[in-house]
């Protein structure tokens, strides 16, 4: 169990994320949703150990994270928003970096390489340094590299980021198979339709404070909603956004 | 700039002021050491004349090579990359205007970095002929002198420019933008090292050119002495004066520079389609498999291998990096060479038939030389926002010292002995080569360790201190300690080769000091853990992950 108690950061007097409790289960798929600068990716961070938390802690198996961090690392895959990647290696030889850092045993780390290629559908590029690689396929790349090592814990920050519509159906039915395989899944996306088929529990995110946390269809029927993006317009848009939208089609005209 | 020598994370205004101002230095601080030459050899003419033209010559071919380095620092900037297209390709912006713009900030950059190059030794050198002034019928005149030097050296500094990035455009028009980026980084790598030993052993070009201006028409066929000829135009005296010369010094920048300007702008449209179009695919595929094949053949641990192959990858496919280990290269045979050409001042001719000092300290300052710069290139990070896959699989720093050293060994220590053994074995008999190639590899081994004990880092993954840290190195430490390897290690050498029980002594000696290096290591690395963060600094300008907001 991922246990997240009280949890805020802050920076530099900035209040990113404010007293945010939550759990996940093996199991359980947890939807994070929230505009812009809400302390989604803080979160995000400070839930890969990437970052430290001002207050608050977070636990994994009821111990604290900081003193068993690398331990816990090593059971974690992580897909950042940025596919942030060394763009002058091939896609083999970043996943067997990856691979090799998290210690995967030769052997073992090719065949899971060659096979991931395979399915993702990168064998023909190969030899490719990733910098002549699309977004979806450096993507691909980066979630490869998460599943590397059969982690217990998953975290997807925008994983559906250029991939193409039959990528994205994968990727939907790879987060359900992870979970019924009993992962943690935490899944962090704009994309409210995919959270709403994805996710058991959602955590919306407003101004580094939660404004809402339920399974999807409690959210929608407590707010009497059709959709979950009703539920988050109601929460999390502060804005007129059909008054908005015709004054930024209308700027250059006039 | 970026695509060659500084890396984003750079402040870019600093790195070029500190770059010129090391560049200018020399020059300068030559003019200072020359003062009162001309007064105290006023009375001897014809010895002046000549020491006149070769100072004005030094400050000739000072200035091309310094315009030969930013020309190799800067030219791939001139073609579109596939961004630069993908950002300007929508835009209603032609190519040719975009290509113009290139080529237009390339030269005033190129002009700026000249003048800035020029003035303080022109101003200095001014003072000197000033002081000169009962000896003005040979110096020159003082008044014409300050122009003359400017226009001499921005003249010779805008030719080669031009001349180097006109040659580079035809490269691309003639065999392609793939293999001219390849011939392109090989000669850039060449020019650096061969930059260094032009600047090195520019007191033995200088009079071989001077011998020239006695021929006309040799005179004619010298880019060099048209500049020459340029600077005798404004300053005098007239003895000087080679007809002819001052003209072509005049033309031949502008020469340059519109061939320069034609190379670039006619094909301006292809460049911007090849940009888009060529889809770079196979490149890594050879040095991927011989990495591959190399790092499992060398280690056992898997975060030992993964470092050790991204290190050499990084190596490979770096620009940046490649150009700052030819810089140290480059130095290392200019030292080696200086070296021996001291030596050949003493025995005329040089003995090679035989073991001897100044031969024994030229692998060592090589190998030295290289281990340093090898060192110095893994203190600038490839690509700082993507340390984050380092971040999250936290390598022992066991791990990384033990790839850190293999790369050592491999990029430095290992050719170096291939390469000695090979001489050697041409030179003398097979037991005295054997005997000093063992004797260099644990000379090699023992500097690795030794390079590695305050190792901190994963190459290539720390983020960068700003250019005032990167500037400051401890020279003092470092010639101390190329002193003693390289100008001590040899008379061991050379003192232990000539008999099977002194090389052996010697290569105990090495191996204890390898074994006291690591278990100095050992025992001073509890407890601290790798490292990804910019040494603090309250000047420094890093990117923190960190310290990210979300």
């Amino acid at each position: 169990m991922l246990q997240v108690s009280g949890l805020t950061k802050t920076y530099g007097g900035v209040l990113a994320v404010r007293d945010v409790s939550f759990s996940a289960a093996p199991g359980q798929v947890v939807g994070l949703l929230g505009p812009n600068g809400s302390g989604k990716t803080t979160t995000i961070r400070i839930l890969t150990g990437l970052l430290t938390p001002t207050a608050g802690r977070v636990t994994w198996r009821g111990v604290d994270l900081q003193p068993q961090i690398l331990d816990y690392q090593a059971r974690l895959g992580y897909v950042p928003e940025e596919p942030k990647i060394y763009a002058y290696l091939t896609a083999p030889e970043y996943l067997e970096l990856v691979g090799g850092l998290r210690g995967i045993a030769r052997e073992t780390l090719y065949r899971r390489i060659n096979r991931y290629l395979e399915l993702f559908r990168l064998d023909t590029d190969r030899y490719a340094p990733l910098s002549s690689f699309s977004k979806g396929m450096r993507q691909k790349v980066l979630i490869a590299a998460a599943l590397l090592h059969d982690p217990e814990i998953v975290v997807l920050d925008e994983p559906c980021s250029g991939l193409d519509v039959a990528s994205t159906l994968v990727l939907r039915t790879l987060v359900r198979t992870l979970a019924e395989r009993g992962k943690v899944v935490i899944y962090s996306s704009h994309i409210l339709d995919m959270v709403e088929r994805v996710c058991s529990d959602v955590l919306i995110l407003h101004r580094g404070r939660i404004v809402a946390h339920d399974s999807v269809e409690r959210l929608r029927a407590l707010r009497h909603a059709a959709s979950l993006e009703e539920v988050f317009a109601a929460l999390a848009v502060d804005q007129d956004v059909e008054e908005v939208a015709h004054h930024i089609a209308y700027v250059a005209a006039g | 700039m970026d695509a060659a020598l500084a890396s984003r994370e750079t402040d870019a205004t600093q790195f070029v002021l500190w770059a010129t101002a090391l560049v200018a230095t020399l020059p300068f601080f030559w003019t200072i050491k020359m003062m009162g030459v001309y007064s105290f050899l006023a009375r001897q003419p014809e010895v002046l004349q000549q020491v006149v033209i070769a100072h004005r010559l030094f400050f000739v071919l000072y200035a091309m090579l310094a315009a030969a380095l930013l020309a190799a620092a800067l030219w791939d900037a001139l073609f579109p990359d596939r961004q630069d297209q993908e950002i300007l390709g929508v835009l209603p912006v032609g190519a040719k205007t975009v290509a113009a713009a290139r080529l237009t900030a390339a030269l005033a950059v190129a002009a700026g970095f000249l003048a800035a190059v020029a003035t303080p030794s022109a101003l200095m050198y001014t003072v000197n002929v000033a002081a000169g002034f009962k000896s003005q019928a040979l110096v020159g005149s003082w008044l014409g002198t300050l122009p003359g030097h400017l226009a001499a050296m921005l003249a010779a500094g805008m030719f080669t420019f031009g001349a180097l990035l006109a040659l580079r455009g035809l490269a691309v028009l003639c065999v392609g933008a793939e293999a001219a980026q390849r011939a392109a980084a090989a000669l850039q790598l060449v020019t650096m090292i061969l930059l260094l030993q032009v600047f090195i052993f520019l007191p033995t070009v200088v009079p071989a050119l001077m011998r020239g201006l006695a021929d006309p028409s040799s005179a004619l066929a010298t880019p060099p002495l048209w500049f020459l000829g340029l600077f005798a135009a404004f300053a005098g005296p007239p003895a000087a004066r080679v007809p002819g010369l001052a003209a072509m010094g005049a033309l031949a920048p502008a020469v340059t520079l519109a061939v320069a300007a034609l190379v670039y702008l006619l094909p301006a449209r292809l460049n911007a389609r090849r940009a888009l179009e060529t889809r770079t695919m196979d490149r890594g595929s050879w040095s991927a498999g011989l990495i591959a094949a190399v790092s499992r053949g060398v280690l056992q641990a898997a975060a030992t291998r993964a470092i050790f192959a991204f290190t050499l990858a990084s190596l490979a496919r770096s620009r940046r990096h490649a150009l700052i280990i030819a810089t140290y290269l480059g130095l290392g045979v200019a030292v080696g060479g200086v070296r021996l050409v001291a030596a050949t001042a003493r025995e005329r001719p040089l003995g090679l038939e035989a073991p001897a000092d100044h031969l024994l300290a030229l692998p060592l300052v090589l190998t030295f030389f290289l281990v340093f710069g090898l060192r110095a290139a893994f203190a600038v990070p490839t690509d700082v926002d993507a340390n984050w896959t380092f971040r999250m699989a936290q390598p022992s720093p066991r791990r990384v010292v033990h790839a850190v050293a293999a790369v050592l060994m491999l990029g430095a220590v290992l050719p170096v002995t291939t390469a000695w053994a090979l001489v050697t074995t041409t030179l003398w008999n097979a037991d005295r080569a054997a005997a000093a190639a063992a004797m260099h590899l644990a000379s090699g081994w023992a500097l690795v360790e030794l390079a590695v004990v305050d190792c901190r880092a994963v190459p290539f993954t720390r983020a960068h201190a700003a250019s005032p840290n990167t500037v400051r190195i401890s020279w003092a430490w470092f010639l101390l300690a190329l002193h003693v390897f390289a100008f001590r290690l040899d008379d061991l050498q050379l003192a232990a080769i000539g008999s099977s029980a002194g090389t052996a002594m010697y290569v105990a000696g090495m191996i204890v000091m390898a074994a006291a290096a690591r278990a100095y290591r050992r025992w001073r690395r509890q407890p601290w853990s790798v490292h990804f963060d910019a040494p603090i600094d309250a000047a420094a300008e890093t990117l923190n992950l960190s310290q990210a907001t979300g």
